[in-house]
């Protein structure tokens, strides 16, 4: 479990980043935060892995306290992190190297190293693409040896920094697929920190962030219900969610599901 | 054949080599070198003409240099004109000069040819692990070349995208005064600075995820192992060596 | 007016891997058009607007614009590029010198640079304060700004954006593309949109040409291309979902039209539930 308590964090100790933040993310669980642009989103991802330490209040990853600083590559090891751009996070030039890259900083030792490497590349549908040079691969592709990268630590969390911001919607849908699949089969904890809210649908719990504050918590459904204070803080639902929204559909539920939104559209006009 | 060489023995043979065209002062010696050296990229099926396409690009510098040479070399006369005075011994030097230079490039331009970049970066790794005892790491001067050797395809399309972008707004490339063109390529530095920090900012933090924290404790994912064909080649280079020294002791009149 | 005759462009010509980026395109776009550009990654968008202000020269065929040929000295005032990323675009000191980089290469008198640049900040909300700070001190949103207004201070006739949005979060996302139609409306300049995002074209453009495999796989109007979605959706597109949602209730027995913004889609319920009673 990561944990946060009482979270304060500010880059000039002038303005906050990060006002008071209390959350939890479980084993197994597939969490979405999501936020406009300078939300805190960024800072709050950096923080779970300990990339950055709370200015007050403390962040528990699995019993480690981030501000410990003899057990900081624990905590990095288990808590994977994907970046947004896929170029500037791809150290080596051939993807089976880049993978291994996590293993040569943990001192895995060499035979059991290659194993890993070619598990995970197979894992991830890739083992074709391993002795290529990740310039030629596709955006999409690049995101898919990011992940690869992460996942040889064997971490039992992994946030998502906009992982699908840069890519096209082929790309984006290959990336969430990659998450949904990780989650459920291999039962790794994912917190996908984006700002497309169909991606945040697809988690099981969604954390609304403005101005490094959590305003809202809870099922998506539920947290697309609430049109005007989402659209206040930057983030504007879905076409058919706000549809539905405006025909009152449901009231504080949001719809995202095409097939959803047709049942309830004929509910109205069979006047049930 | 040539390719599968171990990275290191190339690396350290290239710079005997060098050494030796510089030692090695008889013309018969260095043509029978360059002979020597196409043999070897008919060997290793590297096309003649890649390496003709390299020494173009030098060959009038050479040229310049060994031209200059023909006029203040003295010596036998062939031919006056006013002050200027053609010796024996000038055409002899401009000869000797772009045969050394041809053989310097040619077999160099083999290791390149026949390197992948990341190997050579393991073989530097190899060489440069004295400075270990002056407090260096020679684990992170590797990871310095990977990390070039990574970016430099990524910066040079993004430079490519920049000079796009100014071109559109009305930005001149293609001014034939030197002093414009390099004026023009100004603006595309700063974009081109400004986006590789941010890049290098980025990878900082991405390396750090995932749980590098410099210096040599790390384990290698590529190992270099010497085989029996590095064993060969070092046998065969030292007999070659021998034969070259044979064949530059000739004498030959000219 | 925009023409394409026959337009061929081939990458690394001659070479052992050449690759057929465009492949005998022909289209007319009119003056105060707004089209929207589609196709899936590779399927040549870039290639193609690269054509329009000269960056690129067509291996076979030509490019016309108002009846002359599209050649990088003459035309590029004509035809003003926006594109992804600001960052690749932005490079001066100041805010002020970035917007007068064109209009200078223009060899606009002072004045009239002066009285654009205020015209110019007005329009895309930018305060006049910014001008003598760094644009790279800009926030994601403002620099986008900037992009768009570094380009539209040289009245281009012609504006082409190659996925102006892309990374900007929804709130801003949106106002970028209001203030792109603004424009259009205003100026009555032709604009060419290239984007992935199939809500944003179908909310904002008059023509959709949609690329695949090097070819004009479909040109029409918004109605014309997304009544085709069985086979948008085959070459890696999409439809807006709210034009799926109706699709549904027509296969269902409805009596509905096809729908594509949430405007008509709220009008066009409406109408369903007037039929019913």
């Amino acid at each position: 479990m990561i944990e946060l308590k009482d979270v304060n964090f500010s880059y000039d100790s002038v303005k906050p980043v990060l006002n008071n933040i209390n959350l939890q993310i479980k084993c197994g669980e597939f969490v979405a935060v999501v936020g406009a642009n300078g939300s805190g989103k960024s800072t709050l991802a950096k923080h779970l892995n300990g990339l950055l330490v709370p200015a007050s209040g403390d962040v528990v990853v699995i019993g480690i306290n981030t501000k410990d600083a003899t057990k900081s590559l624990a905590v990095k090891q288990n808590v994977g992190m994907v970046f947004q751009n896929p170029d500037n996070q791809l150290v080596s030039a051939i993807v089976e190297e880049d993978v291994a890259f996590a293993l040569e900083n943990l001192q895995v030792p060499h035979a059991e190293m290659k194993v890993r490497v070619e598990e995970i590349l197979e894992k991830l549908g890739i083992l074709e693409c391993r002795y290529r040079s990740v310039e030629e691969l596709s955006g999409g592709q690049k995101q898919r040896v990011a992940v690869a990268g992460v996942l040889a630590m064997r971490p039992r969390f992994m946030v998502l920094d906009e992982p699908t911001a840069m890519l096209d919607p082929q790309g984006r849908n290959d990336v969430m697929a990659l998450l949904k699949k990780l989650n459920s089969e291999c039962g790794i904890s994912i917190l996908l920190i984006t700002h497309f809210m169909e991606e945040a649908a697809l988690a099981e719990r969604l954390i609304v962030l403005n101005d490094g504050n959590v305003i809202l918590e809870g099922a998506p459904k539920q947290v697309f219900g609430e049109v005007e204070l989402l659209h206040k803080s930057g983030l504007l639902l879905p076409q058919i969610t706000r549809f539905c929204a405006e025909l009152k559909l449901r009231e504080g539920w949001g719809i995202v599901d095409e097939d959803e939104c047709v049942v309830e559209l004929v509910k109205i006009l069979e006047g049930s | 054949m040539v390719h599968r060489i171990d990275p290191r023995v190339k690396l350290g043979l290239t710079f005997v080599y060098t050494i030796l065209i510089f030692i090695f002062n008889k013309l018969q010696a260095l043509i029978f070198n360059l002979f020597v050296v196409v043999l070897i990229y008919k060997l290793a099926k590297i096309s003649i003409k890649l390496l003709w396409k390299n020494l173009k690009a030098i060959m009038p510098m050479v040229m310049l240099t060994g031209l200059i040479n023909i006029f203040f070399v003295g010596g036998d006369s062939i031919f006056e004109f006013w002050w200027l005075r053609v010796t024996k011994q000038g055409i002899f030097s401009l000869l000797f000069m772009v045969l050394r230079i041809t053989c310097l490039i040619s077999g160099t331009a083999l290791l390149t040819f026949t390197t992948s970049p990341i190997a050579l970066t393991d073989a530097i790794e190899y060489f440069v692990k004295p400075v270990k005892l002056f407090g260096g790491s020679p684990n992170e001067i590797a990871m310095i070349f990977s990390i070039a050797l990574r970016f430099i395809p990524t910066l040079i399309t993004e430079a490519g995208k920049i000079i796009e972008a100014q071109k559109s707004r009305g930005a001149h490339f293609d001014s034939p005064k030197l002093m414009e063109k390099l004026k023009a390529y100004i603006p595309v530095l700063v974009p081109l600075f400004f986006i590789s920090f941010k890049r290098a900012e980025d990878l900082a933090v991405a390396m750090e995820s995932r749980c590098y924290t410099g210096g040599d404790k790390r384990t290698r994912f590529r190992s270099l192992k010497v085989k029996l064909i590095d064993f060969w080649t070092l046998v065969f280079v030292t007999i070659y060596i021998v034969i070259l020294y044979w064949v530059n002791r000739w004498r030959v009149q000219l | 007016m925009i023409r394409f005759e026959n337009l061929t462009y081939i990458y690394y010509r001659g070479l052992p891997n050449q690759c057929v980026a465009l492949d005998n395109i022909c289209l007319e776009i009119k003056a105060g058009e707004f089209i929207g550009l589609i196709g899936p990654t590779g399927s040549g968008k870039s290639t193609l607007i690269r054509h329009m202000n000269g960056l690129l020269k067509p291996t076979v065929g030509r490019v016309l614009i108002e009846l002359k040929e599209v050649v990088m000295k003459s035309t590029r005032f004509e035809v003003g590029m926006v594109f992804q990323y600001p960052e690749d675009q932005i490079f001066e000191q100041t805010v002020f010198k970035e917007l007068v980089f064109g209009p200078r290469n223009m060899n606009l008198s002072e004045s009239e640079i002066k009285k654009r640049i205020f015209e110019i900040l007005d329009f895309v909300e930018l305060p006049s304060e910014v001008l003598e700070s760094s644009p790279f001190d800009l926030s994601g949103g403002q620099k986008r700004r900037l992009a768009i207004a570094s380009v539209l201070i040289m009245k281009p006739k012609v504006l082409v954006l190659d996925e102006p949005t892309v990374g900007l979060d929804p709130v801003g996302k949106k106002s970028i593309l209001q203030k792109i139609k603004q424009y259009h409306e205003k100026e009555k300049v032709t604009v060419v949109l290239a984007s992935h995002d199939i809500e944003e074209i179908a909310e904002n453009v008059n023509r959709i040409i949609v690329l695949d495999k090097a070819r004009v796989k479909m040109d029409g109007s918004v109605a014309e291309v997304f009544s085709r979605a069985d086979e948008l959706i085959k070459i890696g597109l999409d439809v807006p979902k709210i034009t799926k949602v109706f699709g549904k209730l027509k296969q269902m027995g409805y009596n509905t039209k096809l729908v594509y913004t949430l405007a008509q889609a709220q009008a066009e319920f409406a109408r369903l539930l007037g039929q019913r009673e």
